[in-house]
């Protein structure tokens, strides 16, 4: 059916009805707002000219723009054009359905986008409306004149004139049912309408629908109701309807039919013109506008938009009969410059006409748009784009964005108590004080003392206070762009605050509603982002280091040498380069931590020094000290930089250890040309020495095993074993290198151990390690990290292992550490080196050792390890490589009174009751009720607690002297509650002894 | 009033531009009010031609859609307040209410004026 069949009759009737009622009664304003909605005659008149294919109605649009609009300035009336618009547009709409062009989403603001509507002729006259409205007689008047004859007209209404209670029409059991069918989401309305349709063409024959009525809901998708007296009713009624799942078809229980047409008042939003408001859709969806004018009861709202027009392609007429795509890109947002659009655009009062849209002064968009179509609740705008919305930055138009950022309204939930705060309106506006106290609707303020002295407590509501801050206050981002952002308040311009942000030192623009009060300081980019300055990310195409990561957006140094700024969203991953491997100009390899040289190829005399800090393929990112663009970064090609002291004879072994201080791979191979440039520059390339040599593994799974070092990586080396030529991984401490090559290796170091090639440069290099505690070095094997190859502290290779040491006494380097004179001197008796001490004490002061078992052989082939690395057994080896993550204690300068003692000869045990620290003897308190005394420190060992909730105290350390109980006892490890405290610990076992009350 | 089918149901080609009588909640396009006005309640309301009243007393947006077929026999009708009216298309709830106006003319004629809006239940 086209929209002609329709209407022919109305407009004729429609014209007269005008002519006779509403001209001379209500005048010409009247008459042009009765046609605003129902202007279609006139346009129907114009439209009846050409009965043309609906195809063409675009080309028409566009071509009769002006002599259209001619047409219907002639009659000075802008609201018939409106209409007329929106006729042309339903008739379009239909007809693109038809074609199977439309997408859902996009007709309503199509639809309206086409609309031409002189809305400030629409606000005037609405203006001119009220105006004669307050003269409440002359309303009553016209009042009456418009419904007077109502009162004549009364006899045939049927409505409701008995005041029935509802209650009295709930339903009962003799009432009908309603039945609850599903159907296809989305078609409720047409099935309902379908149905209806079929209840009438069948009303006269005998085939009548028995249904009384069909309903469905808004809020229930995928559902209609069906009321009848009995089910076949409804199955009759749904036969053969489209999109209905007659099977799932179900009874509502008659208490339950109230509910099901009940539905609740929505929550009214409150509109107000100036307010904020996002289409949901079309090509403007989620941008800002403002409300300028509200009309027809709030449905159809007048808009600010800021447009998106395209000049090049809204200009390109299309080939006759073709679509214009929807799918294309919208352009971006900005303001309507004539200029762009020569030739198409008509100047109307104060406006901008182009295709049909109306442009202000200032080149902003005003359009009717649907509530039903925008988002009116919480749209919060952001500063950015208010600043967008008053065409451009803040400070080019101050007072329009101060008028504009005046309607953006402060929310309680913004507030704080405390929070210093300005009246902005009302007789109090400029007010200032503090919150006090935040209610329901109300804020309570404080007025500030010291300038408002005589003004009590006020209380106003959220929306009439601003926030106030002072420049110097020191704030935090809450919301918006450069949320989380803390910074200085250098000015504050309305509610508008310019700040210096912490981490940016870049001046930005913030609305003071977004802000609070920070004591910190916040990162700002490095928090928020996952990717952090300098690490090595992956874009779509190309590899790159991130030189600057803000929240938002992250800049990148390219492979190319181009910085790019992205989202994070936009970065594919990113990596470590920790493996990655190249070589230099010089063909020595280098990778993340190597210092290099960076040569220009062309100036190969100038060089600048720069540390590797990732590796991507030929690519090497460098970072220089020296340099200040993109923090340092850059990037070379592999063959543009060289090593630094790579070919450089002797001094090259030293700068192993400092470039050691890298914890990745690139400290060994550093360390390895290092040592390799002191054995005469062999240069091995990249190579580990390990790789392809025939080790035997000294620990682990496979320990004992015979393989060939396939690769090596990082500090674990890929073994094909001999036996059954698998590869495994081996940690490389764990290999011994057979035969000549290894004593090649170790004859350089004393030690067959690679790592240890550089321990010594590690210890002086790092200080760190020798600040483990002094008895823990002291006691030699107890290093913290397998690199440092244990015990070869200078002091102990410079001969600490005199003979004095086998014989007993011990030299001072090597009593440095935790044990006193005294007890040196009572332990080396000859008792002690001729194996008296029990495994236990060994293995309980040694920590996990299996391998040093035997005491009395210990200090012979450790002496047998010095300088002859063919010598070092096995045991000896992982011995160096045991680590271990507490600080094992030597031997503890434990005898404390209250702890349990076990003698040593006798197995018996006792409590220590009294120590003569002098003589290293105790009293002893046995078991059985016998005292001893003088019993020496050596002759007794603590007793360990082994069981849960034992008393314990700590024999040593920082906590000596305490006590607590067991929480659980690992193999050397015991987990204690410390008496007195909340705080659990993890001690070794040895630090702690059984603690015997009382 | 003589009601013909094609009056008093919206035809699928009007569906997007549909309202509902204020006063009795019928639905029907904008055109078809004015054409033919409200078949229950132009007596009173007088919206037949008179496109001003139309978009005074009938709302465009409203909530749930009954098709009324039978409305003397239907609860449906008689829990909506429908059931006197001619077989059509009504709404369960309409936003908007009645200018003051329209609602004391009413209250004059001694037509009792209920809300459509939800917000009355009696």
């Amino acid at each position: 059916m086209s929209s002609d069949d329709e209407r022919p009759v109305l407009s004729d009737e429609e014209k007269e009805g005008d002519l006779d009622d509403e001209r001379d009664a209500e005048g010409e304003d009247e008459e042009q707002l009765e046609r605003d909605v129902f202007g279609e005659d006139d346009d129907e008149d114009e439209q009846r000219e050409p009965p043309e294919d609906e195809d063409e109605e675009d080309e028409e649009d566009e071509e009769d723009d002006l002599p259209r609009a001619k047409k219907r300035r002639r009659k000075a009336n802008p609201f018939i054009e409106e209409e007329a618009a929106v006729e042309e547009e339903d008739e379009e709409e239909e007809e693109e359905e038809e074609d199977g062009f439309v997408e859902a989403g996009e007709e309503d603001l199509d639809a309206i986008q086409k609309e031409m509507i002189d809305m400030r002729a629409h606000r005037e006259l609405d203006r001119r409306r009220e105006e004669e409205e307050m003269d409440a007689e002359e309303i009553a008047e016209r009042m009456k004149e418009r419904y007077g004859r109502s009162e004549l007209g009364r006899g045939s209404y049927r409505g409701d004139l008995e005041h029935i209670p509802q209650s009295m029409l709930m339903p009962s059991v003799e009432d009908p049912k309603l039945w609850l069918c599903q159907c296809r989401e989305g078609k409720e309305r047409d099935v309902v309408f379908t149905i209806m349709r079929r209840a009438v063409e069948r009303e006269m024959t005998g085939n009548a629908l028995q249904v009384l009525s069909v309903f469905c809901r808004d809020s229930l998708k995928g559902y209609i109701y069906l009321e009848a007296r009995q089910q076949a009713a409804v199955q009759q009624a749904l036969e053969g309807i489209n999109n209905i799942f007659i099977s799932k078809l179900r009874l509502v229980p008659v208490d339950e039919m109230v509910d099901c047409l009940t539905i609740k008042k929505s929550k009214e939003v409150e509109l107000r013109i100036g307010g904020w408001i996002r289409p949901k859709k079309g090509k403007y969806a989620g941008d800002l506008g403002q409300i300028l004018d509200i009309r027809d009861n709030g449905e159809m709202i007048i808009c600010k938009l800021v447009p998106r027009l395209d000049p090049v392609r809204d200009n390109a007429k299309l080939p006759f009969g073709q679509k214009r795509k929807k799918a294309e890109p919208r352009p971006p947002p900005k303001l309507f410059n004539p200029a762009d659009f020569k030739g198409e655009v008509r100047k109307e009062k104060n406006y901008f006409v182009y295709n049909n849209e109306w442009f202000d002064r200032s080149g902003y968009l005003e359009k009717n748009l649907k509530l039903s179509s925008l988002v009116v609740e919480n749209v919060q705008p952001k500063l950015e784009e208010i600043s967008q919305f008053s065409g451009g930055t803040i400070t080019e138009q101050p007072d329009d964005l101060e008028a504009l950022a005046a309607l953006n309204i402060s929310r309680k939930e913004d507030l704080q108590i405390g929070q210093s705060v300005e009246l902005k309106a009302g007789a109090m506006a400029g007010i200032w004080g503090t919150v006090v106290s935040i209610q329901k609707n109300n804020v309570g303020v404080q007025p500030d003392p010291k300038e408002f002295p005589t003004l009590p407590l006020i209380s106003v509501t959220a929306e009439e206070l601003r926030k106030r801050f002072a420049a110097g206050d020191h704030v935090k981002v809450m919301k918006g762009m450069h949320k989380d952002q803390t910074g200085l308040i250098i000015t504050v311009k309305g509610n508008i605050a310019t700040l210096l942000s912490d981490s940016t030192l870049k001046p930005i623009d913030v609305f003071t509603e977004d802000l609070r009060t920070a004591k910190d300081i916040a990162g700002g980019g490095a928090r928020t982002s996952p990717y952090d300055v300098g690490d090595l990310v992956f874009l779509s195409n190309d590899a790159g280091v991130v030189t600057k990561a803000e929240r938002d957006t992250i800049t990148v140094l390219t492979q190319f040498n181009q910085i790019v700024r992205v989202q994070p969203q936009q970065i594919r991953n990113k990596r470590d380069s920790n493996r990655a491997i190249t070589s230099d100009a010089n063909g020595q390899s280098i990778s993340a931590g190597s210092s290099v040289d960076i040569i220009d190829p062309d100036r190969p005399d100038i060089k600048k020094r720069a540390t590797v800090v990732h590796i991507y393929r030929s690519f090497v990112f460098v970072k220089a000290r020296e340099t200040v663009e993109n923090e340092g970064y850059m990037v070379v090609k592999s063959h543009n930089v060289a090593l630094v002291g790579g070919k450089q004879g002797p001094n090259g072994m030293y700068q192993s250890p400092y470039q050691n201080s890298f914890p990745n791979r690139g400290g060994f191979g550093g360390g390895f040309h290092g040592r390799g440039g002191g054995r005469g520059g062999r240069g091995r390339g990249g190579r580990d020495p390990l790789v392809s040599k025939t080790v035997t593994i000294s620990g682990g799974e496979y320990k004992g095993y015979l393989g060939i070092v396939k690769d090596v990586m990082d500090n674990m080396a890929r073994v094909e074993l001999h036996t059954s030529s698998r590869v495994i991984n081996v940690p490389r401490g764990q290999l011994l290198v057979q035969g000549e090559a290894a004593g090649r290796f170790g004859n350089d170091y004393n030690n067959n151990n690679f790592n240890g090639s550089y321990s010594r440069y590690d210890s002086i290099a790092t200080p760190m390690h020798g600040s483990k505690t002094p008895m823990y070095r002291g006691d030699g094997g107890y290093t913290p990290s397998r690199f440092q190859d244990g015990g070869r502290t200078p002091a102990w290779d410079a001969g600490s292992k005199t003979p004095a040491y086998e014989g007993g006494g011990r030299t001072p380097a090597w009593n440095a550490g935790s044990r006193t004179p005294a007890w040196d001197a009572g332990s080396k008796t000859p008792a002690y080196d001729a194996g008296s001490r029990t495994p236990a004490w060994d293995a309980g002061s040694r920590t996990p050792a299996p391998l040093r078992n035997s005491s009395p052989d210990y200090p012979t082939s450790r002496m047998s390890s010095n300088g002859q690395n063919g010598g070092w057994t096995p045991a000896g080896a992982s011995y160096n490589d045991r680590y271990d993550d507490h600080p094992a204690p030597a031997r503890v300068e434990w005898p404390i009174a209250k702890v349990e003692v076990k003698l040593k000869k006798g197995d018996k045990i006792g409590t220590i009751t009294a120590i003569q620290k002098a003589g290293r003897s105790a009293t002893i308190k046995l078991k059985g009720g016998d005292t001893l005394s003088n019993i020496s420190f050596d002759d007794i060992d603590p007793v360990r607690p082994r069981s849960k909730d034992d008393k314990v105290m700590v024999l040593d350390g920082e906590y000596k002297g305490r006590t607590g109980t067991l929480i659980s006892a690992e193999e050397a490890d015991a987990i204690v509650k410390l008496a007195g405290s909340q705080d659990i610990r993890i001690f070794n076992m040895d630090m702690i002894g059984k603690y015997v009350e009382g | 009033m003589s009601t013909s089918v094609d009056d008093v149901i919206p035809t699928s080609k009007d569906r997007r531009h549909l309202r509902a009588c204020l006063l009795c909640g019928l639905i029907k396009s904008a055109a078809q009010f004015r054409s033919t006005g409200c078949e229950n309640c132009d007596e009173v309301l007088h919206l037949k031609d008179h496109p001003k009243r139309i978009t005074e007393c009938t709302s465009a947006s409203f909530d749930g859609i009954i098709a009324q077929m039978r409305p003397e026999q239907s609860w449906v009708s008689r829990w909506q307040r429908t059931d006197k009216f001619v077989k059509g298309m009504y709404a369960i709830r309409i936003t908007g209410r009645l200018p003051e106006e329209v609602q004391e003319l009413l209250n004059d004629n001694g037509i009792k004026y209920r809300p459509r809006d939800g917000s009355v239940r009696d």
